[in-house]
């Protein structure tokens, strides 16, 4: 989740920019504090819109590269730090989805092995039935938003999976927040209906089945 | 409030249970006489129910370790080799200088795609070579304190940005042009003769030219 409360704002600013230029004279404590603290919603920005763990990873890697590196070009007075990396990771990420011309059905059946354990393992479950349609029911949901037009996907990950405010979500998206509010109502209706669409086939399908084993 | 109505305004209602919900009454009295915006509200509430445990889900996700590792390991070689960086600075030396006025900064930029140009021509042996005092480069706190026979550069010396690790100082041997020099306000700059003159570039940290001086 990125930086909400605008009363907390600055401050939080004051102390990522003085982080930042510890960083810049090579502090390597510093440097763990950031990305410790920042790596987490790009990274699950990254792997909720490509749907690609490996790609995810390449992105964050990049955004904290830039961050190391001299020429990056943050300027405390248009935004915070959070904000602005942010704005790398996205650009990163459409790139990706630019040249692969969306998501592939490989990465996103590859999501399935390749994520990390820790991504699914928090919860605890008595009743392994529950578990087990409650994962289905989650990857159903995954491969759902992953298939979103890219500009609905982007406000489905940041305010309903990342838990921003459409405010936070409009200064991310550097969009007005009636776009963010209009793109997230049309979102959600989409969602609604792949979810219909996916389900329909599955139910045929038992029903066929149910219908086999009788006769 | 009729479907359409309704429709328009479901995304925005908080929960399936329009009594608790801060839902206008209009919308509370369509719901319960229409079965299919019953449905719809409820199948609402579902998707952000669910959307809500998969955020719960993945709250704990993030990259894996050896990202981390390996950018602690390019933190490490930029420390102990700051003149790598030096193309980059070049690069984009306006994101790094943004609030400079255009002709210092054009001064600067010069000073860094100079400095870049000869470190990448030259053998990697002769790229630095030790600081010539230890009080050229010891005490850095700001441009100002420079001291020695270095002059600071102007968008250094007026920019407030705070010198990089002492240790990390480089000197790199540049030709610089000598109207490049006078720019600088280097002394003595205008007395040469010569177009193009020897001189040393301090380098802070990530290869950021700090300082000149001539070579006699």
């Amino acid at each position: 989740m990125f930086d909400r409360a605008s009363d907390k704002a600055m401050t939080t600013q004051e102390f990522d920019s003085d982080l930042l230029l510890r960083v810049r004279r090579g502090d390597e404590e510093a440097f763990l504090a950031l990305y410790r603290k920042l790596q987490p919603p790009i990274y699950r920005f990254a792997l909720n819109m490509t749907g690609s763990p490996s790609v995810a990873e390449d992105v964050t890697q990049d955004v904290f590269l830039a961050l190391i590196r001299e020429d990056f070009g943050y300027q405390p007075e248009r935004g915070t730090l959070a904000g602005y990396l942010f704005g790398v990771a996205r650009k990163l990420v459409l790139r990706h989805l630019e040249r692969n011309h969306g998501t592939s059905e490989q990465e996103i059946g590859s999501m399935d092995t390749a994520r990390p354990e820790r991504a699914l393992g928090g919860a605890a479950f008595a009743d392994p039935v529950a578990e087990l349609l409650e994962r289905e029911g989650i990857e159903e949901l995954r491969r759902a938003v992953l298939s979103l037009p890219r500009r609905y996907r982007e406000v489905v990950v940041l305010c309903d999976l990342e838990e921003n405010d459409y405010a936070v979500a409009a200064v991310l998206l550097g969009c007005p927040v009636g776009t963010v509010r209009s793109r997230l109502h049309r979102a959600r209706a989409l969602l609604l209906e792949k979810l219909q669409q996916r389900r329909e086939p599955k139910s045929r399908l038992k029903a066929l089945n149910i219908v086999r084993s009788v006769i | 409030m009729n479907c359409r109505q309704f429709r328009n305004l479901v995304a925005e209602l908080e929960l399936p249970d329009l009594e608790q919900a801060a839902a206008p009454p209009s919308a509370v009295a369509h719901v319960r006489g229409c079965a299919a915006c019953a449905g719809l509200l409820k199948q609402h509430g579902d998707l952000r129910a669910s959307l809500c445990r998969m955020a719960v889900l993945q709250a704990e996700c993030a990259a894996p370790d050896r990202v981390e590792q390996a950018l602690l390991a390019e933190l490490r070689d930029q420390a102990r080799l700051p003149q790598r960086t030096l193309p980059n600075a070049r690069r984009s030396g306006a994101g790094a200088f943004g609030p400079l006025p255009a002709g210092i900064l054009s001064a600067g930029a010069l000073a860094a795609a100079l400095a870049a140009l000869l470190l990448w021509s030259h053998p990697p042996g002769s790229r630095t070579i030790p600081a010539p005092t230890a009080a050229a480069v010891s005490g850095v706190d700001d441009a100002a304190t420079v001291e020695s026979d270095f002059t600071p550069l102007p968008y250094f010396r007026n920019s407030g940005i705070p010198a990089g690790p002492d240790a990390d100082a480089d000197v790199v041997r540049v030709e610089v042009p000598r109207s490049t020099l006078v720019a600088w306000g280097v002394p003595g700059a205008e007395d040469e003769t010569a177009d193009a003159v020897q001189a040393e570039l301090l380098l802070g940290a990530g290869g950021v030219p700090q300082a000149v001086r001539v070579l006699e």
